[in-house]
C-alpha cells in the first residue's frame, strides 16, 4: 500500500493531477492486489509456507525498484515525445497514467498473495487476528506516507524507510517460521538490501537529470537513448537545478549559464511544481505590471494592501517604492518558501531582501489564503492575488467560484482586485477554454466586470463596485520601463464570445471542479 | 451485486476524500487518510460482521447495513462540508475527528458486505470476489473521468446512494408485496431522473453549506 502510495505522489508531482493520480493508481493497484490473492488461494497446502517466504522476498526486491522504473519512463518519455506532448498536456499526461498504471499493476500483484496464504496455514483459529492485523496495515502506510509527505522527506529517503521495515518483517517471518537452512535464508536477505541501497543511490540522481531534461527540452531518438552519454553529458554539463521540497510543493531554481556559441545570454528560472514562475527577463515587468497597474486602477495611494500567494518577496520588493501605504498584509502557505526566498543567493537579490528586511508596516501571516478569508472581516483597498496557474486539484480550488466569494468580502466599493492570471489565446485567436472558465467563474461570484491585460504578464483587474476598471495612461510613473508600460495594452476580446458560446462554459466549483 | 457494492464503496471513499481536501486543503494526504481509515475500518467490519449476522440473521444484517450506508453515503459529503465549515472547523481538531468517524463508519459497514455475499452464494466465492474487485476498479475510473466532471460531488454522491438504494430493494424484492414492487422502480427512476436534471443546484448547495458563515 505504502508502494502505490508513493507511485501516485510521483505520478502527481509530473502530471499535477491529484485526484486523476490516485485514482488511476488505485484501479490496477486494487485490481491485480485481487488477482494475486485468488492465485494465493490455489498453492498446494505443503508449498505455502515457502511460497509466502518467496513472495515477500520477491515483494522486497521488486517493490524499490517500481518507483525507479517509473521515474525512468518518465525521463525517456520526456526525451522520446514531441514538443506538443510534453508534461504539462493531456495526451503527455494520458501516456503517463497508462505507464502508471502498469506499475501500480505489478505492486499489487506482490501484496495480494501473502493473506490468503498465511491465513489458510494458521486455520480459522487465528483468522481474526490475522485479518485486523492486515488491515490496520493501510492505515499505518498512509498515515506513515502523511507524516513522510508533511515532513517533505525525499523520494529516496521514503523507499529506504519503507524498504527497511519490509526487510524486518521478512526477518521476523524467518525467525519465527520453522524453516530449515534459516542461515542460507538470512543471507538472501542482503540481495535487497544492496538493491534498496542501489535504489536510493540512483533515484535522485534520475529525478535530477529527469528534471533538467524536461526544463531544458531535450529531445531525442530511442537508438541515441540506448547510447546515452551524449545525452547524459549534455544534461550533466549544461546549467543546474537546485531543488527544494517542502510539504506543500517542490521549488526548482534552473540556472543556464551564458552560450556565447548560441547568443543566449544565460538565465535563471523559479518553477513551482515544475511551472514557470519567473524568470530574470520577465520578473520587472511582471511585478511592476501589477502592482502599478493596480495603484493607477485605484487612482490613489492605497491605506491597505492585501497581498494573497507571492511567497518569492518579488511583490513586497515593488510595494516598498510606494510611500504612504499604511498596512500590508500578507498571506502565504509555504513558511519554506519564505524562507528559502529571504535566503537563497539569486531571488533574495532580485527581491532586494524584503523577506529577510521586513518593513514595518508589513504583516506577514503564514497560513492558508481559504482560512484567512472565511475568518477575515477587514476590507482593503488593494488586493493582489498571485497564485500559481491551476494545474491540479488543490490550486483549481483557488480558482473557484467558492474562493472568489470570499475574495468578494475582503474588498470594499473603491477597492481594486488584481488577480494573476495567464490569459492564454486559442488558434482562432479567441481566449481559451481555461481562461473563460476562470473569467465566467468570477463573474458567476459576483465580482463584475473584469479588465483583461497583460500581452507578455497577463492580469486580471476587478472594481469593488462591479464597473469594468479603466486606465489612466498618463497618470502612470515615468521611472517604469518601456516593456511594463506595453504589458499595460489589452489584446483580449472577451466580449467576442457570443451569448449562446458563454452559456455552454462550466463555472469552476470547489465540489464540482470543471474546465481548468 | 457485487460490482455496484464494491462501486459504491469505493466512491464513498474517493468523495470523502475529494470533500476532505476542500475543506482541510492538501489533496494527496486526504486521499491517503481517507483510504487508510476507509481500508482499516473495513476490516473491522469484516471481523465483526459474524457477530451482527448471528444475532440479526443473514438478510436482517445485509438489509441494515445497506440502510445504513445509502443513509450515511448521501449525507457524508454534506455533513463533512457542514462540520469542517462552522466556524472555522466546528468544534476545533472535534470536528475532523467526526468526519474522519464518518468515513470509519461507512468502511466498517460496507466490511460486512463481502462476507454476507459469500454467504449468499456458497460456491460462487471466486465471481464474487472477481467482480469486487471489477467494481472498485470501474468506481477508480468513473469517478475522475465521469462523475465528478459531469455531477460534481453533491450530486454524483446522491446517484451512487440511489445505486445502494437498488441493491437494498434488489435484496428486499423476494419478499416484497406487490404494490412496493409496482411502486419503488419508477420512483427510484424518478430519483435517479431528479438528481441528473438539478445536480447544478445539488452542487450549489453544497458550496452554499461550505459558504454558510459568510450568509
Amino acid at each position: 500500500m505504502a508502494y502505490s502510495m508513493i507511485l501516485v505522489g510521483i505520478l502527481t508531482e509530473y502530471t499535477g493531477e491529484e485526484i486523476l493520480s490516485q485514482c488511476l493508481v488505485m484501479g490496477p493497484y486494487l485490481l491485480s492486489l485481487g488477482l494475486s490473492s485468488a492465485f494465493g488461494d490455489r498453492i498446494l497446502p505443503h508449498e505455502r509456507l515457502r511460497a509466502v517466504w518467496n513472495f515477500e522476498w520477491l515483494s522486497v526486491i521488486v517493490l524499490p525498484l517500481v518507483p525507479l522504473a517509473l521515474t525512468l519512463s518518465i525521463f525517456i518519455y520526456t526525451n522520446l515525445a514531441d514538443t506538443d506532448a510534453g508534461l504539462s498536456t493531456l495526451s503527455g499526461n494520458r501516456v503517463l497514467f497508462v505507464i502508471s498504471g502498469g506499475f501500480a499493476f505489478i505492486t499489487g500483484l506482490f501484496g495480494g498473495a501473502q493473506l490468503p496464504l498465511i491465513l489458510k496455514d494458521l486455520g480459522e483459529a487465528s483468522e481474526e487476528k490475522i485479518l485486523s492485523l492486515n488491515y490496520l496495515g493501510p492505515l499505518l502506510a498512509s498515515v506513515s506516507i502523511v507524516q513522510m509527505n508533511t515532513h517533505a522527506f525525499s523520494l529516496a529517503l521514503q523507499i529506504y524507510i519503507i524498504g527497511i521495515i519490509q526487510l524486518f518483517g521478512l526477518l521476523l517471518l524467518l525467525l519465527v517460521s520453522n524453516r530449515p537452512k534459516k542461515v542460507q535464508a538470512l543471507t538472501l536477505l542482503f540481495i535487497p538490501l544492496l538493491l534498496l541501497f542501489f535504489t536510493g543511490f540512483i533515484l535522485p540522481r534520475l529525478e535530477h537529470l529527469t528534471i533538467k531534461s524536461a526544463y531544458l527540452k531535450t529531445r531525442t531518438s530511442i537508438s541515441q537513448l540506448l547510447r546515452p552519454t551524449h545525452l547524459l553529458n549534455l544534461l550533466g554539463r549544461y546549467g543546474s537545478v537546485e531543488r527544494v521540497r517542502t510539504p506543500y510543493q517542490t521549488i526548482d531554481l534552473f540556472i543556464e549559464p551564458p552560450a556565447p556559441e548560441y547568443s543566449a545570454p544565460g538565465n535563471a528560472s523559479v518553477y513551482l511544481n515544475r511551472k514557470p514562475q519567473f524568470d530574470l527577463f520577465s520578473v520587472a515587468v511582471y511585478h511592476e505590471s501589477m502592482v502599478f497597474g493596480g495603484i493607477n486602477l485605484l487612482q490613489r495611494k492605497p491605506d491597505s494592501v492585501l497581498i494573497l500567494g507571492a511567497g518569492d518577496g518579488l511583490l513586497l520588493k515593488e510595494l516598498k517604492r510606494i510611500e504612504g501605504i499604511q498596512k500590508i498584509t500578507m498571506i502565504e502557505l509555504d513558511p519554506q518558501m519564505l524562507q528559502w526566498s529571504a535566503t537563497n543567493p539569486v531571488v533574495s537579490g532580485l527581491n532586494e531582501g524584503s523577506l529577510s528586511n521586513l518593513a514595518p508596516n508589513v504583516d506577514l501571516k503564514i497560513g492558508d489564503a481559504i482560512t484567512f478569508l472565511r475568518s477575515n472581516s477587514k476590507k482593503y483597498d488593494l488586493v493582489f492575488v498571485d497564485f500559481p496557474f491551476p494545474d491540479g486539484h488543490d490550486l483549481s480550488k483557488l480558482y473557484s467560484h467558492e474562493f472568489y466569494r470570499l475574495l468578494r468580502q475582503a474588498i470594499g466599493a473603491d477597492s481594486v482586485v488584481l488577480i494573476d492570471l495567464p490569459l492564454y489565446i486559442d488558434k482562432k485567436g479567441k481566449l481559451s477554454m481555461e481562461s473563460q472558465v476562470i473569467l465566467k467563474t468570477m463573474k458567476h461570484a459576483g465580482l463584475g466586470d473584469p479588465l483583461l491585460f497583460g500581452p507578455s504578464a497577463s492580469f486580471v483587474a476587478l472594481r469593488g463596485t462591479g464597473a469594468k476598471p479603466q486606465f489612466e495612461y498618463d497618470q502612470f510613473p515615468e521611472s517604469l520601463k518601456l516593456a511594463t508600460y506595453l504589458n499595460f495594452a489589452s489584446p483580449f476580446r472577451e466580449d467576442e464570445v457570443n451569448e449562446s458560446e458563454w452559456a455552454e462554459i462550466p463555472v469552476n466549483s470547489m465540489f464540482w471542479p470543471r474546465g481548468l | 451485486m457485487s460490482v455496484l457494492l464494491a462501486f459504491c464503496s469505493l466512491y464513498y471513499e474517493l468523495a470523502f476524500g475529494q470533500v476532505l481536501s476542500v475543506c482541510l486543503g492538501g489533496t494527496k494526504n486526504q486521499y491517503f487518510l481517507t483510504i487508510g481509515i476507509f481500508t482499516c475500518f473495513l476490516g473491522f467490519g469484516s471481523l465483526f460482521q459474524k457477530r451482527f449476522r448471528n444475532r440479526y440473521g443473514l438478510k436482517k444484517t445485509f438489509l441494515t447495513v445497506e440502510l445504513l450506508l445509502t443513509i450515511l453515503g448521501s449525507m457524508g459529503p454534506f455533513v463533512i462540508t457542514w462540520i469542517l465549515s462552522s466556524g472555522g472547523n466546528l468544534m476545533g481538531g472535534f470536528g475532523t475527528i467526526l468526519a474522519y468517524t464518518l468515513i470509519a463508519s461507512v468502511g466498517f459497514l460496507s466490511g460486512f458486505e463481502i462476507p454476507c455475499l459469500f454467504s449468499m452464494a456458497p460456491d460462487n466465492h471466486g465471481k464474487v470476489l472477481a467482480f469486487d474487485y471489477l467494481g472498485m476498479l470501474l468506481a477508480t475510473v468513473a469517478f475522475p473521468f465521469l462523475i465528478l466532471p459531469h455531477l460534481g460531488t453533491g450530486a454524483g454522491t446522491l446517484l451512487v446512494a440511489g445505486a445502494n438504494a437498488f441493491v437494498l430493494l434488489w435484496i428486499r424484492s423476494p419478499d416484497a408485496s406487490l404494490l412496493e414492487k409496482t411502486f419503488t422502480r419508477p420512483i427510484l427512476v424518478f430519483v435517479f431522473a431528479s438528481i441528473i436534471f438539478f445536480r447544478s443546484q445539488i452542487n450549489e448547495g453544497l458550496s452554499l453549506l461550505y459558504l454558510k458563515d459568510l450568509m
